[in-house]
């Protein structure tokens, strides 16, 4: 768990300049403040658990390589939100070019499944539920899981986002819209 | 994107109770425990450091030897008739070109379709559209051979890779030795060594679903068989057109057909694409500028020209 002192040490200026000089001990500290954040956001966006470690480290790698850039006019944690937001768009990028979702869908269909029922229920509806994401272009996608999944408020979803509150309210319905007429629910505007 | 779109204050993420149900499946589900450490991250930042500072002096060295070049002035950039003249230049004042970079011994890359392998370094090459079929032999030093592509790389140590390229698909198969696949996203795959080709078979199974019949094609392609790729993927396409897995087979099977010089084919594939999945999106217009790259032709029935 990730633990506010921690963070707030992490942040101080000089911990920050020491890990884009390439300082290990600097780096580490903030890789340890923030993994799990970051690995639970990317497991989030991209619901396939076999791709966030390689996603996790490159979002730190990507960090690390732009810490200069970072002004510390918004949290660290928001910062490492859009690297991590950037990086998994190209993921589902790749995911869409290369055909990946279906071949992985078609094979988890196949598994014999040795798990509770329960369990087995619920792994199939949030298949079909990234499935459908998948399909969404990336900044509706990218509002519905900051809202929906992450459970974001309009303000946060804003903030880290780095758009205005009307919009990722407006990208968030639309994404639900099309959402259910891909997932065969029907859609009330209400 | 939102124009007179006013969110209400602590407005509901999602409305629909039975799509709330799925996002609650997703909300609950533990992450998967964290492999990655805090020392493979350095050491990928130390990596793109490397890479940036290689970089950096690349460009410098270039920027100097473009300079050298200009302040030695050759002879034709001299000439008063401004036209090019060939002259016999002493070799102790000849400027200074580098050499084009030559691959390690080892290597040997056989363009069997397609244009020729682009070399980048002695251990790095750079494939285009077509099949190649890519040796590195046993060497002592610890190099690996990087196989950059459109659609990813392929890193081998050591044996026989054969490689497929058609636009942004790559398809990599081990015939021998120890190669890895690396995604654009970076995730790194090992590759295993595939079966001998002669264990499939062209002729697809006419009662095959539409994912055998997809895994069918994408079998055939990683054996080079793009002609047998293209038959089973038009079946798939006109046989199963409601299917999941048509429509990215629709898209491969149009890149396909490009790649193998059927412009009017490949035309009518595309078209069919954005008839069938008229929406909005990253792919659609990425499908509509591949179309105006093919240019003018005959009309389509489906996938055939008239």
């Amino acid at each position: 768990m990730t633990s506010r002192a921690a963070v707030r040490d992490v942040e101080s200026a000089a911990v920050l300049a020491a890990a884009q000089d390439g300082d290990r001990a600097a780096q580490a500290a903030i890789f340890e403040a923030y993994k799990e954040r970051v690995a639970r956001q990317v497991f989030r966006m991209t619901g396939d658990a076999s791709s966030v470690d390689d996603l996790v480290q490159e979002v730190f790698i990507s960090a690390f390589s732009a810490l200069g850039r970072f002004r510390g006019d918004a949290q660290l944690g928001t910062w490492l939100y859009t690297i991590a937001a950037n990086r998994v768009r190209n993921w589902w990028d790749s995911q869409r070019r290369r055909r990946r979702r279906e071949d992985i869908a078609s094979a988890h269909a196949d598994d014999p499944v040795a798990t509770p029922e329960a369990d087995l229920e619920a792994r199939q509806q949030r298949d079909h539920l990234y499935r459908a994401l998948g399909e969404l272009p990336d900044k509706l996608r990218e509002s519905f899981v900051a809202r929906a999944i992450e459970g974001m408020n309009l303000h946060e979803a804003s903030a880290a986002l780095g758009v205005p509150i009307s919009t990722v309210s407006y990208r968030t319905r639309r994404a639900e819209q099309m959402l259910c007429a891909a997932l065969g629910i029907p859609w009330r505007d209400e | 994107m939102s124009p007179d779109f006013r969110p209400a204050p602590g407005e509901p993420a999602v409305r629909s109770p039975e799509l709330l149900r799925l996002v609650q499946a997703a909300r609950v589900a533990p992450p998967p425990v964290l492999k990655a450490s805090s020392d493979a991250v350095f050491a990928g930042f130390q990596a793109r450091r490397r890479d940036r500072r290689r970089l950096v002096v690349g460009a410098a060295v270039a920027v100097a030897a473009a300079v050298a070049l200009l302040w030695a002035r050759p002879s034709f950039m001299s000439s008063r008739t401004g036209t090019l003249e060939p002259v016999a230049t002493n070799s102790m004042q000849a400027p200074h070109v580098a050499p084009l970079p030559v691959l390690a011994e080892a290597v040997r890359v056989v363009a069997e379709e397609g244009p020729p392998a682009g070399v980048r370094g002695e251990w790095q090459v750079e494939l285009g559209d077509g099949r190649y079929d890519v040796t590195v032999a046993a060497h002592a030093g610890p190099e690996l051979l990087r196989v950059d592509t459109a659609g990813g790389t392929v890193e081998i140590a050591q044996g026989r890779v054969v490689i497929v390229v058609a636009g942004a698909r790559t398809e990599a198969v081990l015939r021998t030795g120890v190669a890895t696949w690396i995604a654009p996203g970076g995730a790194r795959t090992p590759l295993a060594v595939a079966p001998a080709e002669a264990s499939l078979d062209d002729a697809p199974d006419p009662k095959a679903s539409p994912s055998d019949l997809a895994r069918h094609a994408d079998a055939l392609l990683a054996a080079g068989r793009r002609d047998a790729a293209i038959r089973v993927l038009d079946l798939l396409v006109t046989t199963h057109p409601d299917s999941p897995p048509a429509r990215a087979a629709l898209l491969d099977l149009a890149r396909l057909l490009k790649a193998a010089s059927r412009a009017d084919e490949a035309r009518c594939a595309y078209a069919l694409y954005l008839a069938r999945y008229p929406g909005k999106e990253q792919l659609a217009d990425e499908v509509e500028a591949a179309l105006s790259r093919l240019g003018p032709g005959p009309a389509c029935t489906d996938l055939r020209p008239r």
